[in-house]
Parts: C-alpha cells; sequence; structure tokens
C-alpha cells in the first residue's frame, strides 16, 4: 500500500521547516542544537536523581522547541517506560516511528520500547515477535 | 422590739432577694457576656487563621523561551517584557529591569519557580541578529544555551465572592510600607491593645480643624476586622463589637502577624466582579508590578488608596488620587521614612498605573473555562483556596494575534457582506500539531464579551469539514486519490421521508472526478456517491473512533455533515490529522503546584495512534491540494504548504475552517446565536479570519511527505507534468494504476524511474 520511501533517498530537505514572516518572505529557521541539549542534559541529571516527573518535563520542554524531532520522543517513550507508563511508552515509541524518517536506529530503538512494554504488559509473544523482526533487520 | 425587728426583718429579707436577684442577673449578665466574648473570640480567631491562608489559585501563561538561534527579534522580547511589567532603565541593576543599545538587551530577570525548579533573579545578555537571538551570556560572560522569561499571569482561581489576592510572607513587605501604613493611618499601632483613645482624639482634633474628614480613629487592627465582615453601617453596637474583636486580635497574636494579615486582606479596589484585596494584588492591578519593585511614589499611591478605593481610584478619578498620593508622601517625608530629595522627586512623578492590566482578574475568560475543564482532579473548594499554582499552555502572543484578527476580520466581513454591525458571533481555537496544547483560544468575537463560550459550548453543524473523515475512510479501504467518482445527481430513499436529493454548492454536476478533485471542490454528490459506496456506518464508525463520540446522525446526511460538534471538537478532529494520525486531548494544563513548590499534579503529553501515518500523510497532501487548488486558494496561505478544508451548514447558517502549518491547528468558527443566515461560505468567512491569524504569527509549511509524489492533472486524475496541465503532486500506494494524459506527450522514457516503479502505467 503506502510504502514510504526514507527521507534519505529523496535528499531530506533541510529547509522544510522554514518559517514564513508576515511579510511572506522566509526567514532562518530556529536552531535548536545547543538548547535542546541542555534539556537532555538536565532531564539526564532528573532522571539519575529519581525525579521522573522533572525528567520528563524537561524532556517535554525540548519537545516544545523541536516538535518534529524523533529522538526527543524516543526519549519521553523511554522514560514514561522507566515510570511503568506502559501505554504512553507505546504511544510515544508510535510517534517516533512516524517522525524518524530514514533514522532507522531511532525506528529500532522505539520498536524495543514497544517490546519491553509488551513484555510488563504480560504479552511475552508480542515482544519476542518484535524482536525477532528487528533482530534480522539489524543484520 | 420584736415587732420593729419584724419590719427591719422584711426589709432586710426583700433586700437579701433584691440582692440576690440582682447578684443572679449579674451572674447571667456576665455569663451571657463571657458568652459572647468567647462567641467573638473564635468568630474572629478563626475567620483571621482562615483568611490567612486562604488564597486563590493563580494561572500562569506559557514561557516564552529565549535562546540562541530563536526567531524572536529585539522588539518581540521587549513586548513580552513590557507584558510582564519589566521596566526600561539606563541600567538593568534590580530584578524586573531591563536596558539595552542597539541590538542587545540586558535583562535582569526576576525570580521565579518554574515547574522543575526555582530560577534566581539574574542578569542575562542577549544579543540579536537580523531577526534572531545570536547568542546569550550570563553576568560572568559565560553562555546560556536556554533561558525562560517569567510566564505572564493569565488568571486566578477566586471564590465566587469575589475576593482575590497573592499573599505575601512578612518578609516581602516593603520597610517602606509597613512603616508607612503605621505613619498615615495607625500611629501607636506598635503600642496600642487594639484601639487608641489618642488616637481618635487626634484624629477628632485634625477634622474638627480641618472642617472635613482627613483621619479616621481606627486602628489597623480595627480596620482589619472591619475589612473581614464588610459591613458599613455606623452602629454603636456594630463599633464596640469591633473594638471588642480588636482586642481579642491583639491579645491572641503578635503585631508582626497582625500587620502582615492587613496587608494581605485589606480592600484596594474592584475589578469587574473581583474585588482586588491585599498590596500584593493591589500592586499588579495598578502597576502591573510586583510590590518589591514599587518605588516611594508608587507605595504611597497604594497607602492613599486604602481610605477610599472607589473615591481614589486612580483610573477614574486621577487628580482626586494624585492629591492624596502627595497627602501621604508628605506624611512619609514628616517621619522621616524617605529622604527630602526622594520626597521632591516622588512627588513630581506621575502616578503611573498601568490601566492595561485591568481585565476582570481572569484575562482570558474563555481559555481559563478550558483550564477549569482540565482540573477535574481538584474541588472548587481547593482551587480557590490552597494557594496553588497552574502553569498553562497560552501563548499570550498567539492570544493576541486570535483577539486582534477578530477586531480586524469581522467588521470587514460584516460591512462587505451588508450584516449589521457586530451580528457576527465567532469562535477560535489554535493548538500545537505535536502536543494538542491549546496556545488561544476565544469563546466569542471579544474576548469577555458574554459568558457564553461558544469555542467549548457551541454544538453546529459542521457541513464539508466532516468529508476528510469520509476520503479518510475511502483510503484506508482501499480507494486511492485517483479513484474515479462520479459526480452526478443522486436519490436516496428515506424510510418515512421523500427521497433525499442532495445538490452540489454551485448545483452543477461534474461527471466522473478523482478523489483529489472530489474534496478539493468539496463536491458534495462525488462525496455521497463515495459514501454511500463505502457505507455510511462505517464513515459512523470512523468518525466515532477518532472524536471518542458516535455521529448523533447515522443517516446519509451524515456524509454532508449534518452533524454538530464543537469547535473544541472539531478541533480535536483535525488535531489527529496535523499530527500525523495521533489522537490527543485538547490540553491546556501542564502542571499545578502547591504553595511549597511540589508538583502535585502533572498532565503529560497525551497521545494515541489512530490513523496509519502513511495514511493520515496522503489525506493530509490531499488536504493541502484542498489549499492550492480547490476551495482554499483564496487563502493567501493557498500555497504556502499549508492543509484545511472550509465547511458551510445549510442556509449559510455557519462558516467554519479548520487548518493547519507545521506547528499550529487553527479552527474558526463563525455565525449568529440565533441560527440566521450569514450569507458566508467556510472559504468567504472563517477562512479569511483563519488567514489574518495567521498572518499574523509566522506560517510554517508541512513537512514533505516521506512518500513519493506523483504529479497528476487536477481535474482528471491522469498522469501529467506541469507544461500541459494543472498539476498536484501527491502520494498514492504502490502500482496505481495510471493514465497518461494525452497531449501531454508521456512515453514511458520520460517518466523517471523511481515514479515508473511506483506506478502502474495503462
Amino acid at each position: 500500500m503506502y510504502e514510504r520511501s526514507s527521507a534519505a533517498d529523496q535528499g531530506a530537505d533541510p529547509q522544510q521547516d522554514v518559517p514564513i514572516g508576515p511579510a511572506g518572505e522566509a526567514t532562518k529557521p530556529a536552531d535548536t542544537h545547543s538548547a535542546t541539549l541542555a534539556l537532555l542534559k538536565q532531564s539526564k541529571r532528573a532522571h539519575a536523581s529519581g525525579n521522573h516527573i522533572e525528567a520528563i518535563a524537561y524532556v517535554e520542554r525540548a519537545i516544545r522547541l523541536n516538535p518534529r524531532q524523533a529522538d526527543l520522543w524516543l526519549k519521553l517513550a523511554e522514560l514514561h517506560l522507566a515510570q511503568r507508563d506502559l501505554e504512553g511508552a507505546i504511544q510515544y515509541a508510535n510517534k517516533t516511528i512516524a517522525l524518524a524518517g530514514s533514522r532507522i536506529d531511532w525506528v529500532r530503538q522505539a520498536w524495543m520500547v514497544i517490546a519491553d512494554a509488551k513484555d510488563q504488559q504480560g504479552n511475552a509473544a508480542a515482544a519476542t515477535e518484535i524482536r525477532r523482526k528487528w533482530r534480522t533487520y539489524r543484520g | 422590739m420584736a415587732k420593729r425587728k419584724r419590719p427591719s426583718q422584711r426589709i432586710r429579707r426583700r433586700r437579701q432577694r433584691r440582692r440576690r436577684l440582682i447578684f443572679g442577673l449579674f451572674t447571667l449578665l456576665l455569663a451571657a457576656g463571657v458568652g459572647y466574648l468567647l462567641y467573638l473570640d473564635r468568630l474572629i480567631t478563626n475567620t483571621f487563621e482562615g483568611r490567612r491562608w486562604s488564597v486563590p489559585a493563580v494561572v500562569y501563561a506559557t514561557p516564552l523561551e529565549l535562546h540562541p538561534g530563536a526567531s524572536l527579534s529585539r522588539n518581540e522580547v521587549i513586548t513580552e517584557l513590557a507584558r510582564l511589567g519589566y521596566q526600561q532603565r539606563r541600567q538593568a541593576s534590580e530584578p524586573g529591569t531591563y536596558s539595552g543599545l542597539a541590538n542587545t538587551l540586558s535583562i535582569h530577570l526576576r525570580a521565579f519557580r518554574f515547574m522543575e525548579r526555582m530560577r534566581g533573579s539574574q542578569r542575562i545578555e542577549v544579543v540579536f541578529d537580523r531577526g534572531q537571538i545570536r547568542r546569550i551570556e550570563d553576568a560572568m560572560g559565560r553562555p546560556v544555551p536556554l533561558i525562560r522569561l517569567d510566564p505572564a499571569v493569565i488568571g486566578s482561581f477566586f471564590p465566587s465572592h469575589g475576593e482575590d489576592r497573592l499573599v505575601l510572607a512578612p518578609d516581602q513587605i516593603p520597610v517602606l510600607l509597613a512603616d508607612g501604613l503605621k505613619a498615615t493611618e495607625d500611629q501607636r499601632f506598635d503600642s496600642h491593645a487594639g484601639f487608641d483613645v489618642l488616637g481618635i482624639l487626634r484624629a477628632l482634633w485634625v477634622n474638627v480643624t480641618a472642617g472635613e474628614v482627613r483621619q479616621g480613629g481606627s486602628t489597623l487592627t480595627q480596620q482589619l476586622v472591619k475589612s473581614y465582615f464588610l459591613d458599613n453601617r455606623r452602629t454603636l453596637a456594630r463599633k464596640l463589637r469591633e473594638l471588642a474583636m480588636a482586642v481579642i486580635l491583639e491579645l491572641r497574636f503578635t503585631k508582626p502577624d497582625l500587620l502582615s494579615a492587613y496587608v494581605n486582606e485589606i480592600y484596594l479596589g474592584q475589578d469587574g466582579s473581583r474585588a482586588v484585596h491585599g498590596f500584593g494584588l493591589g500592586s499588579q492591578f495598578y502597576f502591573n508590578r510586583p510590590l518589591g519593585e514599587l518605588d516611594a511614589a508608587k507605595i504611597a499611591t497604594l497607602i492613599a488608596i486604602i481610605r477610599g478605593p472607589s473615591y481614589y481610584n486612580p483610573f477614574r478619578h486621577p487628580h482626586r488620587a494624585r492629591q492624596r498620593r502627595d497627602l501621604v508622601l508628605d506624611i512619609l517625608h514628616e517621619h522621616q521614612l524617605i529622604s527630602d530629595r526622594e520626597h521632591a522627586s516622588a512627588r513630581n512623578s506621575p502616578l503611573g498605573v498601568v490601566e492595561g492590566t485591568r481585565r476582570g482578574g481572569t484575562y482570558y475568560p474563555a481559555f481559563m473555562d478550558l483550564v477549569r475543564d482540565n482540573l477535574t482532579e481538584l474541588s472548587v473548594e481547593e482551587l480557590t483556596s490552597l494557594g496553588l499554582r497552574v502553569f498553562a499552555t497560552l501563548n499570550p502572543r498567539s492570544q493576541d494575534a486570535v483577539e486582534a484578527a477578530l477586531a480586524q476580520a469581522l467588521p470587514r466581513l460584516e460591512s462587505a457582506r451588508g450584516l449589521d454591525p457586530g451580528s457576527l458571533q465567532a469562535a477560535v481555537i489554535i493548538t500545537h500539531t505535536q502536543t494538542g496544547e491549546v496556545e488561544a483560544l476565544a469563546g466569542a468575537r471579544k474576548s469577555g464579551d458574554d459568558g457564553f463560550n461558544r469555542a467549548l459550548n457551541a454544538r453546529r453543524p459542521v457541513g464539508s469539514l466532516l468529508k476528510p473523515v469520509i476520503y479518510l475512510t475511502a483510503l484506508e479501504q482501499g480507494h486511492h486519490l485517483v479513484s474515479s467518482v462520479q459526480d452526478e445527481p443522486v436519490s436516496i430513499e428515506m424510510p418515512n421521508q421523500p427521497n433525499w436529493t442532495p445538490r452540489n454548492f454551485d448545483k452543477s454536476t461534474h461527471g466522473p472526478v478523482p478523489l483529489i478533485r472530489a474534496l478539493g471542490e468539496s463536491l458534495n454528490l462525488a462525496t455521497v456517491k463515495l459514501g454511500m459506496h463505502i457505507g455510511v456506518d462505517s464513515v459512523a464508525e470512523r468518525l466515532r473512533a477518532l472524536t471518542g463520540n458516535g455521529p448523533a446522525n447515522r443517516f446519509p446526511s451524515l456524509l454532508l455533515g449534518a452533524e454538530s460538534l464543537t469547535p473544541l471538537e472539531v478541533a480535536g478532529l483535525y488535531g489527529t490529522f496535523a499530527s500525523g494520525g495521533f489522537h490527543m486531548p485538547v490540553k491546556a494544563v501542564v502542571a499545578v503546584l502547591n504553595e511549597q513548590g511540589a508538583t502535585i499534579a502533572h498532565h503529560p503529553f497525551s497521545m494515541r495512534q489512530q490513523i496509519d501515518p502513511a495514511m493520515a500523510e496522503t489525506l493530509n497532501a490531499a488536504l493541502g491540494v484542498v489549499m492550492s487548488k480547490g476551495t482554499g486558494k483564496r487563502s493567501r496561505f493557498s500555497n504556502a504548504g499549508v492543509a484545511g478544508k472550509t465547511g458551510t451548514s445549510d442556509g449559510y447558517r455557519d462558516s467554519w475552517f479548520a487548518g493547519f502549518d507545521s506547528a499550529r491547528l487553527g479552527v474558526v468558527w463563525l455565525g449568529n446565536d440565533n441560527y440566521t443566515d450569514t450569507g458566508l461560505t467556510g472559504a468567504t468567512g472563517a477562512l479569511t479570519v483563519w488567514d489574518n491569524i495567521m498572518a499574523r504569527l509566522s506560517v510554517r509549511p508541512l513537512p514533505p511527505p516521506q512518500a513519493d509524489l506523483i504529479p497528476v492533472d487536477y481535474a482528471s486524475g491522469q498522469l501529467a507534468h506541469d507544461r500541459c496541465a494543472e498539476v498536484v503532486k501527491i502520494p498514492l500506494p504502490r502500482g496505481t494504476p495510471l493514465q497518461r494524459k494525452s497531449g501531454c506527450g508521456i512515453t514511458l522514457r520520460s517518466v523517471p524511474q523511481r515514479i515508473r516503479k511506483w506506478i502502474h502505467l495503462e
């Protein structure tokens, strides 16, 4: 059906998020790189000291700055998994997969989060099936 | 003797009886008095303790994030600083001020307790470059990757009796205010026992010699009691009661306790339905700044207001207020609380009140309704008394854009269409496409116009806004965007009713058309044909899954949108499309903190995948074609990479538009409350408002679909190129059979390898 070619095939457009100002002309896209890194570092620190809600809040803040960056959603999925919010973790992993484009490594990690969540939900068969499928992908 | 004794005995007995009676009465009175005092004691002590901790929840907007690379101009940041009451100075030497030359801004941030952590007061230097932030440094010159301004206060949950306050801790009360209150209102506050005979005599003397009431004889403690029981009858009994209570308070509590209670309690003005109590809120209300940042002149103004908040209202009676302020300044000077120089410069300064902050206590009442709806875990009691802090998703900049757009666009529409001025009503919701967070919400054409929140509560027929659900269902059942459907008259049998014979908007028919065009031009007949083919039930079922509610209408007229939804529900439906297939609750609250700063509620991003990503991408590409070629092509952003759909209900009663770019979804409804004809379609009405809003924000094109895009003729759905046809580029499933448009000279070799792989040429 509607297979999606990976973004790499068509050369992902780095200018895809160019805002058009009120005057109709494009301005430079916002660079959120250093801001995102700072937030992820703070999230990690909060997580390490057991402040799960804070850790999640930092990642959500990073997502608000850069809402289509798949690895931020992956981070969120992992934090929700750690908090045993299994349904949440699965949904954020789905979101990661939807946004990941050519980053197969992120897609794979998202599927691993789903597998872990399925395991903890008592659905070992589904978890095994996912892991089996992605083992072959890796090769 | 005995005879003489008798009467005296009788008298003695009588006296004894009388004495006993008097004693009894006295005891009774004493008991009653003691009882009454005990009652007063309990009443005043409970009131005092209760009020001390009864603090309405404050709601904050989303803060502005500053970071290198952010698309924020220096002027945009200055606008935001002004909103927060920051003052421009030559040097940003204290919290709440900023300064700046050329392309930099030096900002002295106030301390603020955010959800994740406390941010102390600090100075930052922001350097701008062509509409962007180039770098941010702290006071030591170190780079700062990211920092937030404090969030704007957007409302509070004050109780129904209307008292709103921002409680200050004793150490937050400026010394000048405390000393100034004593100097002007109660000079022997530190020594008296709740009442002040000398003070009363002095006031009497001053008033008699001045020939007018210039001073009151009430102590601060008495004023405090009076303000607890808001009763303006001047009876002796009431005065005595007040006096007794004042004495009781003095016996029970310390002077500093009483003074801070006074500072937090005293009535300082009326703001619509909200009563402004205490100096903390008074400072925000009159000056849009925290109390700690006020200079002598402004503190004197607040002290001046106590005596008569409506008589000395600085907005309505600036002259009176200023005279009284100057009198207060003189007293402060007399008591050596301010220097000669401070006194002179304060007397010369204007009142400096800020009119803009007076908006009934909830500056964004429609948005606040949604905040309340989102806080189901908290009771009214908790929201109005626990001093909670609610972090909400409102973006004041987007909200301003919505309100300005409505104020400009609606009168234009009314005059262009010959409608009565002011007759059109409106509702708008702006959400973030990837998180579902509400950035702006309008429940009426003018914020706070009336109590009816149309964005949340007006349930109106959606018309063609429902069509994307039908096309999505068809795509999911194996149709594709170039599948052909007949746009021809239909007549559907209805049980116990005449046949249903819908018509196209332009009353014509178009024969066989590809789905992409049927949706683009919102063709009713083709849509009904398609809907009947896939089944009304499966469309209804799909709608139920997407919105969480089954449609009330399960008849074929559902296919043309004879189904009523609120703008909020429409935002939920289109949010699912805009996010790439994830249903998200439309959300207004991020977190709630208690008085100590602990998070007591966190509303994380919440979503559930409802549409396969590739399918959502295909639908969104089709909604992009609606904008570039179809009913949305009049939009000024029709070719800016946005997607959307117009909707018009029967008899032009409802004009709808729902559209999104990469970052924002905007749903606009226009209509009349009495369901009369507006003469507006979705395109001529709601779309123009959406355009007006988006023009004030910045449009970010949707990312290109991840699937290959195939160029087809919009009219016929045949493979074409833009030299020979009006071409739209759309995703199609692998192996889709396609005809070549004749006259385009398309040969197998002219088709790029990539596309040849994808389609099946016939």
